[in-house]
């Protein structure tokens, strides 16, 4: 591989009211090839995502004016597709399908006076016939299914809602140092284990923001990187996973995720150990998947992911910082995105107050469904001979 | 007793399962090349898969207990437990539990049915002492 992402562009984020997705999108496509030193006309190749409103599609070239592309298609692997198009970027750029290829996320849920449950709820689409029925009358929905999750690690590990809150609080103090994150007001503990049940296990401070925005990055071969307006963010690992677990016994569901696969094969391209991650990025849409994912990238012992964050490792001062900017629980919720934008500013050394003071390696985690697809990136802002 | 959830229909695939369970009767998928118990949403496997009659036992895998309504026809019965069972053939099925009780990992439930007025019956489970 031999790509480096060289722009960054992140709408306003959050409780923003009135914009459609694909306004955010085009809008952060804008943002980052400006802030790559590029122009519009520099860029042949987009891959373009949507979130719950479904419609961020190829259109986009047309909203953005941009003629004779190279390479342009949709993907869709929910929370794992920021991972799996850079994957395709950092590919296409690397074998000469393509030379500036922008990556592009966009979702608005949110609407003015409804709460960040109702916005999700009211865009779901509930399975009402046939064999996935059967969870729905069951009561099941993804916030459920987490719970489910989090409560078989919970039984098999002895992992704590207090271990669970521990994640939380610590991203909670990253993202008083972030300008961009929507929750910057101190939390305790206490806090944590009072709000109210979502689906116990999960307390509804377990549970990630739901945010209005846009993120883009904009990816092209290494070589060319160095002479553009930012330094360069170079992508040395690439990795998915996607367990399919089977609905029986013997399934690893809330015990082990995609992110064993894809972490080892991200950290293989790299040419790193664990030992060399300086930032980790993590996919938060609920505190559990912190825990299970810095298990699983073998951070710690499986089962040890929640005294780990409760020594606390992962928060500022930590050994481990772990989401920087607050993640999708305090800073904002972009899928995949979230994850990636914080990384790309760690690795230039652009994270302002939070800035960790080692940043050669950076992993990134992507996690979609139930737990069911996982992507991972490691960047660096050095080329990958020179890391280590 | 009113049902709570939404009305649901089966579908070509699974008409056999859904009038089964309209009897109190639970199907599982089962394989006819290689024998292997499948859950309803499977539909392959190395030979072609039959509905057979199963026992309507298993155990608690996982459980939560719902207070936000997954669906609003469920605002009137929260808080209640949804767990995924493991049934003694193999595969999970994912049940409301119907009855209190605080399940652990492992506790022995019963499937039973629900007959809502309206849509398909479905199952649900049943804790069953230690």
């Amino acid at each position: 591989m031999d790509a480096a992402i060289v722009g960054l562009g992140i709408t306003e984020v959050g409780r923003v009211y009135g914009r459609s997705a694909p306004d955010f999108a085009a809008d952060a496509v804008r943002r980052a090839v400006t802030d790559a030193g590029l122009t519009l006309a520099d860029v042949d190749g987009l891959l373009v995502s949507s979130g719950t409103t479904q419609d961020v599609d190829v259109s986009l070239q047309r909203r953005l004016g941009l003629r004779d592309l190279r390479l342009l298609s949709a993907m869709q692997a929910f929370g794992a597709t920021a991972g799996a198009m850079l994957a395709h970027a950092a590919a296409a750029v690397t074998h000469g399908l393509a030379d500036v290829v922008a990556c592009v996320f966009a979702d608005a849920p949110r609407r003015a006076g409804e709460s960040s449950g109702a916005a999700y709820a009211g865009r779901r689409r509930y399975a009402l016939t046939g064999a996935p029925a059967l969870r729905t009358v069951a009561g099941g929905n993804p916030t459920v299914q987490y719970a489910l999750a989090a409560r078989r690690h919970m039984q098999t590990y002895g992992t704590t809602s207090e271990q669970l809150g521990a994640v939380a609080v610590a991203q909670r103090r990253w993202a008083a140092l972030n300008p961009l994150a929507e929750m910057r007001r101190p939390l305790t503990l206490d806090e944590h284990q009072a709000s109210r049940w979502i689906a116990e296990p999960l307390h509804l401070l377990d549970c990630c923001l739901v945010s209005n925005g846009g993120a883009a990055v904009v990816v092209t071969r290494a070589d060319r990187a160095a002479d553009l307006a930012r330094p360069p963010v170079h992508v040395l690992g690439l990795g998915q996973g996607h367990p399919g677990y089977p609905a029986a016994r013997g399934s690893g569901f809330g015990l082990t995720t995609g992110a064993a696969r894809s972490g080892a094969d991200a950290l293989g391209m790299a040419g790193v150990r664990t030992g060399d991650v300086d930032v980790l990025e993590l996919y938060d849409c609920y505190t559990y998947t912190v825990v299970v994912t810095l298990e699983d990238y073998g951070f710690c012992p499986k089962g040890e992911g929640g005294p780990f964050v409760a020594a606390g490792h992962t928060a500022p001062g930590g050994s481990l910082p772990v989401n920087t900017g607050g993640g999708q629980l305090s800073g904002y919720y972009l899928w995949g995105m979230t994850p990636l934008t914080e990384a790309v500013l760690q690795a230039r050394g652009h994270a302002g107050e939070r800035q960790v003071p080692r940043h050669d390696v950076v992993m990134v985690s992507g996690n979609g469904g139930i737990l069911d697809h996982h992507s991972t990136v490691v960047l660096s802002p050095h080329r990958r001979e020179r890391v280590r | 007793m009113t049902t709570p959830g939404p009305p649901i229909e089966a579908d070509a695939a699974t008409a056999p399962f859904f009038a089964a369970a309209a009897r109190d009767e639970l199907l599982l998928l089962r394989c006819k090349g290689c024998g292997a118990w499948h859950p309803p949403e499977v539909t392959t496997c190395c030979g072609p898969l039959e509905w057979v009659a199963a026992a309507g036992r298993g155990i608690v895998v996982t459980w939560a207990l719902v207070h936000t309504a997954p669906h609003p026809d469920f605002a009137d019965a929260v808080p209640f437990r949804t767990a995924i069972v493991e049934l003694t053939e193999g595969p999970w099925l994912q049940v409301r539990l119907t009855a209190a009780g605080e399940p652990a990992a492992g506790s022995p439930v019963r499937i039973t049915f629900a007959h809502p007025a309206e849509g398909a019956s479905y199952p649900v489970g049943v804790l069953e002492g230690p």
